[in-house]
């Protein structure tokens, strides 16, 4: 645990600000057919709502609210689900379509997607869960040109990956989430 | 239910003239398809020799990384093998989980033995392909098998329907709703050793630890209280065989013996999925250019 906190303590005070972790940023469909998420977040530009729904094993519905962007709704359909462990996705939405892949290697995850559109981006990350409670993700985002470094903490109170509280890092700044399962 | 009732009496008798019940066990076979054809010719020949065998294993069957190639197409093969030789149950092993959760489902569902995992429980409406525990009706004896995971290296954040219980608590919890007529209790614990002798510890009632994730080899079983403790290295490269005199009466069982059976390798076909790790490496280069260019 203590590898964990001593991480948790230099981001806060080797950086001192942060976002949340990208949302549908990687292409595994987690919940089962009906389950509904829902994640409110405070950052530098606002505060985020955004609710997700599965709507097959292969289909999760996401519906955003931002002061930059007051709606935005996205599919992402799991394209490539046998070929564990890679798992690929494809985003499409009114912000934009593009197409999300992860390696999923148990405690460790590899993810990397583009976005095309109205909300260009790409990102890549990497997220470590080597202990019950707490994951980290560590990666980078690009919205045009040059990449920008972020981390991100979740923390789990329960043990379980049920209820989540988001803490993430940016160049605009830090992103305080909570989200959960209902 | 009366025949079922009439059964146990039956065995109960017999196994109060003294016929002793032999677990074989293995841990952390880790798709060592090289070792499987002589595993399997161990559990034959004792089979061959003795009347109540219990074939069990404590998890981490199904997956390794470390091996790429056998490990985007073995666990079918895994779960074909280990039905084959007639499993009668199976820890979950933090590797096991790494299939994700919809491939783990179909493995479970295609093995003819539970998947046990009394620790990880079920939250809202998730749906897990494992149980807590299964009653094993031997010749010998019936017996209570209980599944445990560790904590250690768990994808948490991929089985948002998991949440995480205290070993001890889980074991208490399934010898007070299930024990009643069982002789012998049996956990299948995907733990160190160190960390099953402090459930043995904790929960005195278990009169065997088969344990595992730690690829220790216990050549001498460790004792703890009334609880013996077992693990059978890794790899395959031992059948454990523990043999017990079980006291029909819930009294002290008796350790007749415990060996672990050194088993060989086999060569196995070179490049064997090598198309398949091809396509998932064709497709993720893919999804990098997609994202990169």
């Amino acid at each position: 645990m203590n590898r964990w906190v001593i991480f948790l303590v230099a981001i806060w005070v080797g950086v001192g600000t942060s976002a949340a972790p990208v949302g549908g940023a990687h292409a595994m469909i987690l919940l089962p057919a009906g389950g509904t998420r829902v994640e409110i977040a405070w950052g530098m530009s606002g505060p985020a709502v955004e609710w997700s729904r599965i709507v097959s094993p292969r289909m999760e519905v996401i519906a955003s609210s931002s002061p930059a962007d007051l709606f935005s709704i996205r599919a992402k359909v799991l394209l490539v689900g046998e070929l564990v462990p890679l798992f690929v996705a494809a985003l499409v939405g009114t912000d934009g379509h593009g197409v999300v892949g992860t390696l999923f290697l148990g405690p460790v995850e590899v993810s990397a997607g583009r976005r095309l559109g109205k909300s260009a981006c790409r990102w890549a990350h990497v997220q470590l869960a080597a202990e019950p409670g707490v994951s980290l993700v560590l990666g980078g985002e690009a919205f045009g040109e040059g990449w920008q470094p972020f981390a991100a903490v979740r923390i789990f109170p329960q043990r379980d990956a049920v209820w989540e509280i988001g803490l993430s890092i940016r160049g605009d700044g830090i992103r305080l989430s909570l989200g959960g399962w209902l | 239910m009366v025949p079922l009732a009439a059964a146990i009496v039956l065995l109960r008798a017999i196994a109060a003239v003294g016929a002793p019940l032999t677990v074989l066990y293995t841990n952390d076979l880790h798709l060592r398809f090289a070792r499987l054809d002589s595993l399997e010719h161990r559990i034959e020949e004792v089979r061959a020799e003795a009347d109540s065998v219990l074939l069990v294993d404590a998890g981490d069957a199904w997956h390794d990384f470390r091996r790429p190639l056998t490990a985007v197409w073995g666990a079918d093969e895994m779960v074909s093998w280990m039905n084959q030789v007639g499993y009668d149950a199976m820890a979950l092993g933090n590797h096991d989980l790494y299939w994700g959760a919809l491939r783990l489902a179909v493995l479970a569902r295609a093995a003819d033995f539970p998947i046990l995992c009394a620790n990880a429980k079920q939250v809202g409406s998730a749906r897990v392909p494992f149980v807590a525990s299964t009653r094993v009706l031997t010749t010998a004896t019936p017996v209570l098998v209980i599944g445990l995971i560790t904590e250690e290296f768990l994808p948490y954040p991929a089985y948002p329907g998991l949440r995480l219980v205290g070993p001890a608590g889980a074991v208490r919890e399934e010898i007070r709703h299930r024990a009643t007529d069982a002789d012998l209790i049996l956990v299948l614990a995907h733990l160190p050793v160190a960390d099953a002798a402090d459930l043995a510890r904790a929960v005195p009632e278990i009169d065997l630890l088969v344990s595992g994730h730690s690829h220790e080899t216990t050549f001498e079983p460790l004792r703890i209280g009334q609880t013996w403790i077992v693990q059978s290295g890794a790899f395959g490269a031992y059948l454990g065989k523990l043999v017990l005199d079980v006291d029909p009466h819930g009294g002290r069982h008796r350790l007749i013996a415990n060996e672990l059976l050194p088993t060989e390798k086999a060569p196995t076909a070179p490049g064997r999925g090598l198309r398949r790790l091809l396509s998932v490496l064709t497709a993720a280069v893919a999804v990098a250019l997609f994202v990169l260019r």
